[in-house]
């Protein structure tokens, strides 16, 4: 799985390929801190996207986001470019559609490699522990659970599990949970990314939300009548 | 001792722990039986169990069927379909062909297991060595009971009786080893009882096949023009050796009527592994069954451990007080015979069970086994962090069902509901390509397609699973107010019509969509006027 030193790698390089997928010093160190039952190092991890990255320097590894949205005002599709970054660079993704809205023609659309995304549609109360122990597995980059109504004491596990797991967990929701341990907050309204929640003091920043390149804008499709 | 097919075999009357009174009772008839050298061996042959279990006489023109290579395909058929030239293997379709009268069963493996362990009861009183042989035959070792029924061919005759009240047709071999008794109760036109150290003899007349060669030594010996087993039997050993190895030599030992003690009892049967737990009380809490789950996962471990094979897929059956049994399915992400691992999934899934009647009877069984292939750990070896990613799929997979945890590929369905399939995930596979039609520039579907992709069109990242109907203020030719969630709201831009529209062949009749992308101050959303002028909201550009 992986190779260094006189088995593959030459010593000076700064990563390590597992699989097709880069990985940072940080992240092994990171691992090999969770295997020795030490306390993780939650960082910034660059998530790819370069106006996200340089307004926060990445999402916190290991570590929940929070992202709040109403319907329709652009949640799913920071995530969508958030997973598409992860995806183009062979990192596996998984993404937990409780309501079962998710629409994968639309996610190719916003640039996901759909080879390297998993879709969860759990039954009705699986929910939750389905991204529990895709968080704890430690395979999936991100893990993104969106539709889920009822979090009760799951937040917390999450959290553990992330930490276990070594990933970034993000949570879309429609309004702010008290019972989410979430280490950074963001609120997107139309096309607008507030950070509500973090704790290297960029509290309040807001920056426009660019349309991703490869998807269509609603407002500048061609006409398909003869109107 | 456990047999591996899950019986209670004692596998000879030395080796016995329990000793005492069943030693005696053994070794006494063997002990006095005149001019026995060997064992005796009985095969009961029921050519149309499967289908008789289900109804059927013999001479109906019926068969079993299931799901294999992507086909219906034959699996049981009666005596009767057989003389029609049918035979195992054959999908449905082709058996149709050449006879569209046949009735046509779908074969149920859960079923047929319990008829079989049904039949291995029903013939347990005329000895208590006994195993299912093949798929549809009764193995005995009756060399300790011969006496008692007052010589072989009265105990043919009560077996036959027995059988005749079951509802079964049946034919009897016996020899002095199983294969022989096999072959001759399969081949042969009536019962056959062949005398001892007879079996070279009774056999010389039997097709090759009847020693049950595999697939690449029929074929060879064929290709030699070798067509019965006296002619195999024939040919020197050594040759015999040196060209068709461990096979070659054990099948032309049997050939030759030596083949008995190249088979141990505790050998025969199926080549399948299961184990089972009567409950001291019949229970309708899970209790009981936590409390034998370790115990018979251990032993198939040790079964499997025997045969160097591991678990692909199991199954647990709940013989239920009353009812058809309960039958829980799980495949294991990565093959494994370690019974804690085992019992873990078996646990989150019987956490999910509701019993409708006591369990009596718990049995495991190895519905899909594989060949045991060295694992190379990686660098972190035996503290690796990460869970194997088939592992994990499993587990999600085993709780929630197949179809919950899924890869996507897109389609290039009309409908934009159908716009997707899922697909088993397997990370970085490539994705099917969709079909390219090879038409020229001029063609004007070509053309059509063409000018189709040129822009993106723009898609919804929610869809909802069914478009909800909505009211819709209409000025103009553009929607104007939309009534959702029980208030209006006026729509501040709107974009459209899409014209989606298909199916004209289909029986459902033709589909015509107009869609619109509307925005409101709840967001930006997806509907569409039908045919009827009905609308409806299909999603949200989240």
């Amino acid at each position: 799985m992986f190779r260094c030193g006189r088995l593959g790698i030459p010593p000076h390089a700064g990563l390590i390929m597992n699989e097709g997928a880069a990985l940072s010093l940080d992240t092994l160190r990171a691992r090999i801190a969770a295997l020795e039952g030490g306390r993780v190092s939650r960082r910034r991890e660059p998530t790819g996207v370069q106006w996200l990255d340089g307004l926060l320097r990445g999402l916190p590894t290991p570590g929940l986001v929070e992202v709040l949205s109403t319907p329709g005002m652009g949640a799913t599709s920071l995530v969508a470019e958030i997973v598409a970054a992860s995806t183009r660079r062979e990192q596996l993704c998984a993404w937990v559609d409780v309501e079962q809205q998710l629409y994968p023609p639309a996610l190719v659309d916003h640039g996901v490699d759909l080879r390297y995304l998993l879709i969860v549609r759990p039954t009705p109360g699986h929910g939750g522990w389905a991204a529990e122990q895709l968080l704890r597995s430690g395979n999936f980059r991100h893990v993104v659970v969106s539709g889920l109504q009822r979090l009760g004491r799951m937040g917390r596990r999450w959290a553990q599990s992330a930490e276990k797991g070594c990933c970034s967990g993000i949570i879309v929701s429609r309004k702010g949970r008290k019972d989410l341990p979430a280490h950074l907050r963001l609120s997107v309204q139309d096309e607008q990314v507030t950070v509500l929640k973090d704790r290297t003091g960029l509290f309040g920043c807001v920056v426009e939300q660019p349309r991703p390149s490869g998807a269509a804008e609603p407002w500048q499709w061609r006409h398909w009548s003869a109107k | 001792m456990k047999h591996p097919a899950g019986l209670l075999l004692f596998p000879s009357a030395q080796s016995n722990p329990d000793g005492g009174q069943r030693v005696q009772r053994e070794s006494a008839p063997r002990a006095t039986l005149p001019g026995r050298a060997r064992q005796r061996y009985l095969v009961l042959h029921l050519p149309a169990f499967a289908l008789e279990r289900c109804g059927f006489d013999a001479s109906d023109l019926a068969v079993c069927v299931a799901e294999s290579k992507q086909a219906m395909r034959l699996v049981s058929l009666t005596p009767a379909a057989l003389k029609q030239g049918l035979c195992i293997g054959m999908t449905l379709g082709e058996a149709r062909a050449q006879e569209p009268s046949i009735l046509v069963h779908p074969f149920e493996p859960a079923e047929h297991l319990q008829d079989r362990q049904a039949l291995l009861e029903a013939f347990s009183g005329f000895s208590d060595r006994l195993s299912l042989w093949g798929a549809q035959d009764l193995l005995m070792e009756i060399s300790g009971v011969i006496r008692i029924f007052g010589g072989e061919q009265s105990l043919i005759e009560h077996i036959r009786s027995r059988a005749g009240e079951l509802g079964h047709v049946c034919r009897v071999g016996v020899a002095d080893d199983p294969h022989t008794a096999w072959a001759v109760a399969t081949y042969a036109v009536k019962d056959t009882c062949v005398a001892v150290g007879q079996s070279q003899e009774a056999l010389a007349s039997l097709p090759f096949e009847a020693l049950q060669p595999s697939g690449e030594l029929a074929q060879s010996i064929r290709v030699l023009g070798i067509r019965t087993v006296g002619e195999w039997a024939s040919l020197d050993a050594a040759s015999v050796a040196g060209r068709f190895g461990k096979e070659g030599i054990q099948l032309h030992r049997i050939a030759r009527g030596s083949g008995a003690e190249l088979v141990p009892w505790n050998q025969l049967g199926l080549h399948r592994f299961a184990e089972r737990a009567v409950l001291g009380e019949a229970s309708s809490r899970l209790e009981p069954i936590y409390f034998v789950l370790p115990g018979l996962l251990t032993q198939l471990q040790e079964s499997l451990e025997k045969a160097e094979a591991l678990v692909v897929r199991l199954a647990v059956h709940l013989i239920l007080e009353r009812g058809t049994p309960y039958v829980l399915r799980l495949r294991v992400g990565q093959p494994t015979r370690q019974s804690e691992r085992l019992r873990q999934v078996l646990m989150v899934r019987l956490e999910q069970l509701r019993l409708d009647a006591p369990v009596e009877e718990v049995l495991l069984e190895v519905e899909e086994h594989t060949k045991e292939l060295g694992w190379q750990p990686g660098l972190f070896g035996r503290k690796q962090e990460n869970e194997p990613l088939h592992d994990v799929l499993a587990r999600l997979t085993t709780a929630m069902g197949e179809g919950s945890v899924v890869g996507a590929v897109c389609s290039e369905a009309l409908r934009p509901e159908q716009g997707w399939k899922s697909r088993e995930f397997h990370p970085g596979e490539p994705l099917p390509l969709a079909v390219q039609h090879r038409r020229s520039k001029e063609d004007p579907v070509h053309q059509q397609r063409q000018w189709e992709i040129q822009g993106a069109r723009p898609r919804p990242l929610c869809l909802l699973n069914r478009p909800e109907r909505v009211e819709l203020q209409v000025e103009q030719g553009e929607p104007k107010r939309v009534r959702l969630g029980g208030s209006w709201h006026s729509v501040e831009r709107c974009e459209g019509p899409e014209r989606l529209s298909g199916e004209w062949w289909s029986a459902d009749g033709p589909w015509s969509r107009d869609y619109w992308v509307v925005r409101t101050s709840l967001g930006t959303g997806w509907c569409f006027c039908d045919r009827d002028q009905a609308w409806w909201w299909h999603g949200w550009f989240d």
